[in-house]
C-alpha cells in the first residue's frame, strides 16, 4: 500500500498566489510516501511546501520553472508498476493521446503522468495508462483562461493502482475513484 | 518441601551425611522438580502449595522436558489457567479465539478494506482497461480524508502509536539472542510483541501505550515461547496477551502521567516504598530522605514501573518474576519490598558515599545475586506484620 500524490502546474507565485485552501486542509504531512509533480510548481517556496508533505518529491522541468537543474522526464518504480513523468509542453501536439504514447514507450512505463494542458484527464489503452493531474491551483493556460484545480492520489498495490481524483467545484472538494491493474 | 531459598544450599552439606545416603545438591534439586509437578499435575491445584513452591523460583526447562514449569506455574499465578485442570481446554480456546478476534479488528489495512467494498461494485472489473477514460466510482473514503470515521485516518492515527511501540521493541533486551538474532526468529517475536502491545492500546484508548510497557511483556512472551510443549508455545502470543492484561491491571496508574499525585499514582507508590524504608532502616532512610535529599523519583521510578527490568540481567529477571508473582501479599507489595531489599542490601556504600555516587548507584545497581536479595527481603519483612 504505497500512496502516491500526484500533481504539478502550479505557477506560484506568476499565474496564482497559492494552492486552495481546501487542498491545503487535506494535504496534511505523513499520509503519502511519494509526490510525482508534473512541473511549473515555479517558485522554490512551493516546492520547499511539497517537500514539506513529504520529503520523496520527483519533479520535472516545466516550462517556466525556476530550478534548472530538474530533468525533463523522470521514472519511477513504485511497486510494480513503472510511473513516468513529464511536463508535456515539449510533447506536440500538447496532450496528443499519439504523441504522448510515443514518450510513455520511449520511456517504457505502464503510467504516464503529464500535464502542461491544466485540463484533469485519464486514457487507458493496451494495458497503458495516460494520466494528467491537471493543474492543483487552478492556474490559467494556454488555452483556458481558468481551470479546475485538481490532483490524484495513487494507492498502489504492487500492480493494481486505485486512483483518487480530487477536484475544487463550486468551493468544495469533489473526489471520485478509478481502477487500473497491469496484467501480464 | 516448601523452600525458601536458603534452604537447598543450607542442608546440603551439614547433617545429611548423617541421616541418610548423600543427598546431593543435585538429588535436592530433583526432589524439588518433583514436587512442582505433583503440584501441577493435581486435578485442582492447589495455589498455596504453588506460590510456596514458587518463591523459591521455578526450576528451568532441561532438555527433554515436556512441558515448562515455569509457563505453566506463570499461567496459573497469573489467573489465565484457572485451578480447575478441567477448565483448562475450553477456557484457552476461548481466550486463544479472542485475542485472534480482537487482532482481525485492530490490524487494519484500508486499502483492503477499500477493495473489499469495490470488489462488490458490479461495473468495474467489466469496464476496467478499456480504451478511453477511466470509467469513474463514488468515494465513500479516501486517504486524504480527515473524517473521524474515515478508515483512513484512523490507520495514520494508529501508526503513531505503532511507531512508538516499535521504537520501544526494537530496543527491547536486545542482549538476549530470543529478540535479537540474525535467523529471523526474533523479528517473529518482535512482531508478536508490536502486535500485543498495540491490542492493548486500543483496548486502553484512555492510556494507549506508554514507553516502558514493552519490559512487563518480554518476560511473558520469552517464558511461553520457550515452552518445550508446542501445544502451548504455539499460542504463546495470544497467552502472554492475557497475562500481560492481568499485571497492567494492577501497575497502569504508573503509567497515567495524571494519575502521578493520585492515591494509586507513582508518587504514592514511591511514598509506600520510602515508608517501608523507614519502617526498617531508620538510618539509611535518615541518610537518603533527610541528608541527602534525594527524591525517589531518580531510582524508585524506574525499578517500579518497569519491575526492575532494567536493573538484573534478563535470567535474574526471570528469577524474579517467579517470586513476585507467586507472592501471597500481591505482586506490587512483593516488588516493593524486594526494593527495599536493594537499598538495604547496599547500605554501606550508601550511607559512606556522598549525593553524586549514591545517585550513581542507585541508578546502575551493583551486579548482585538476586537470590541473595530475595532472601534479604523475606528476612527483613519476616518480622513485620506488614
Amino acid at each position: 500500500m504505497v500512496l502516491v500524490l500526484c500533481l504539478g502546474d502550479l505557477h506560484v507565485p506568476y499565474r496564482t498566489s497559492d494552492l486552495p485552501q481546501q487542498f491545503k486542509d487535506i494535504l496534511l504531512p505523513g499520509k503519502v510516501q511519494q509526490i510525482l509533480c508534473t512541473g511549473d510548481v515555479c517558485s522554490s517556496e512551493m516546492f520547499s511546501y511539497l517537500k514539506s508533505i513529504c520529503t520523496n518529491v520527483h519533479i520535472v522541468k516545466g516550462q517556466f520553472d525556476e530550478d534548472h537543474s530538474y530533468p525533463e522526464t523522470k521514472v519511477v518504480k513504485i511497486g510494480d508498476l513503472k510511473f513516468g513523468l513529464v511536463h508535456g509542453h515539449t510533447v506536440i501536439p500538447w496532450g496528443d493521446i499519439s504523441s504522448l504514447g510515443m514518450i510513455q514507450r520511449q520511456l517504457d512505463v505502464d503510467i504516464l503522468i503529464s500535464g502542461h494542458t491544466h485540463e484533469f484527464r485519464t486514457y487507458a489503452y493496451e494495458d497503458k495508462l495516460l494520466v494528467n493531474p491537471g493543474s492543483a491551483t487552478g492556474a490559467y493556460s494556454s488555452k483556458e483562461p481558468s481551470t479546475t484545480p485538481s490532483f490524484c492520489l495513487f494507492d498502489v498495490d504492487a500492480s493494481k493502482a486505485t486512483i483518487y481524483t480530487y477536484k475544487l467545484k463550486d468551493g468544495e472538494v469533489k473526489k471520485e475513484k478509478m481502477f487500473f491493474e497491469k496484467r501480464g | 518441601m516448601a523452600a525458601a531459598v536458603g534452604d537447598g544450599a543450607a542442608s546440603a552439606a551439614g547433617d545429611s551425611e548423617l541421616e541418610s545416603p548423600a543427598r546431593t545438591k543435585k538429588d535436592l534439586y530433583e526432589a524439588r522438580i518433583e514436587e512442582f509437578e505433583r503440584v501441577l499435575s493435581a486435578e485442582v491445584i492447589d495455589l498455596n502449595a504453588l506460590r510456596k513452591l514458587a518463591l523459591g523460583g521455578v526450576p528451568e526447562c532441561r532438555p527433554g522436558d515436556v512441558y515448562s514449569l515455569r509457563a505453566r506455574t506463570w499461567k496459573i499465578l497469573l489467573g489465565h489457567l484457572s485451578k480447575d485442570t478441567k477448565t483448562w481446554g475450553e477456557s484457552q480456546r476461548k481466550r486463544r479465539r479472542q485475542y485472534a478476534e480482537f487482532c482481525e479488528e485492530f490490524m487494519v489495512d484500508p486499502t483492503k478494506v477499500a477493495a473489499e467494498s469495490d470488489a462488490t461494485d458490479a461495473n468495474g472489473a467489466a469496464s476496467r482497461n478499456r480504451e478511453g477514460s477511466l470509467s469513474t466510482s463514488q468515494v465513500d473514503d479516501d486517504p486524504l480524508s480527515t473524517k473521524s470515521d474515515s478508515v483512513w485516518n484512523k490507520y495514520f492515527a494508529d501508526n503513531e502509536v505503532k511507531d512508538q511501540i516499535e521504537r520501544d521493541v526494537d530496543r527491547t533486551h536486545p542482549d538476549i539472542h530470543f529478540f535479537n538474532n540474525q535467523d529471523g526468529s526474533s523479528a517473529v517475536h518482535k512482531e508478536c510483541m508490536k502486535r500485543t502491545l498495540f491490542v492493548f492500546a486500543k483496548l486502553n484508548p484512555g492510556l494507549k501505550y506508554v514507553q516502558g510497557m514493552n519490559e512487563l511483556h518480554a518476560p511473558l512472551l520469552w517464558t511461553f515461547r520457550t515452552d518445550p510443549d508446542e501445544a502451548e508455545s504455539e499460542h504463546a502470543e495470544a497467552d502472554a496477551f492475557f497475562c500481560f492484561m492481568e499485571i497492567m491491571s494492577e501497575f497502569r496508574d504508573h503509567f497515567c502521567k495524571q494519575l502521578d499525585n493520585s492515591s494509586s499514582g507513582i508518587r504514592a507508590t514511591m511514598t509506600t516504598l520510602l515508608g517501608y524504608l523507614q519502617e526498617h532502616d531508620y538510618e539509611l532512610w535518615d541518610h537518603l530522605v533527610n541528608r541527602m535529599s534525594i527524591d525517589p523519583q531518580y531510582f524508585a521510578f524506574r525499578w517500579i514501573t518497569l519491575m526492575c527490568s532494567q536493573e538484573f540481567h534478563f535470567p535474574d529477571l526471570i528469577r524474579l518474576w517467579d517470586t513476585f508473582l507467586a507472592d501471597p501479599k500481591g505482586r506490587l507489595d512483593s516488588l516493593l519490598k524486594f526494593c527495599v531489599a536493594m537499598l538495604v542490601s547496599a547500605r554501606d556504600l550508601l550511607l559512606a558515599g556522598d549525593f553524586a555516587s549514591n545517585l550513581k548507584l542507585l541508578q546502575s545497581y551493583p551486579p548482585t545475586d538476586v537470590n541473595v536479595l530475595i532472601a534479604k527481603a523475606q528476612e527483613i519483612f519476616a518480622q513485620s506484620k506488614v
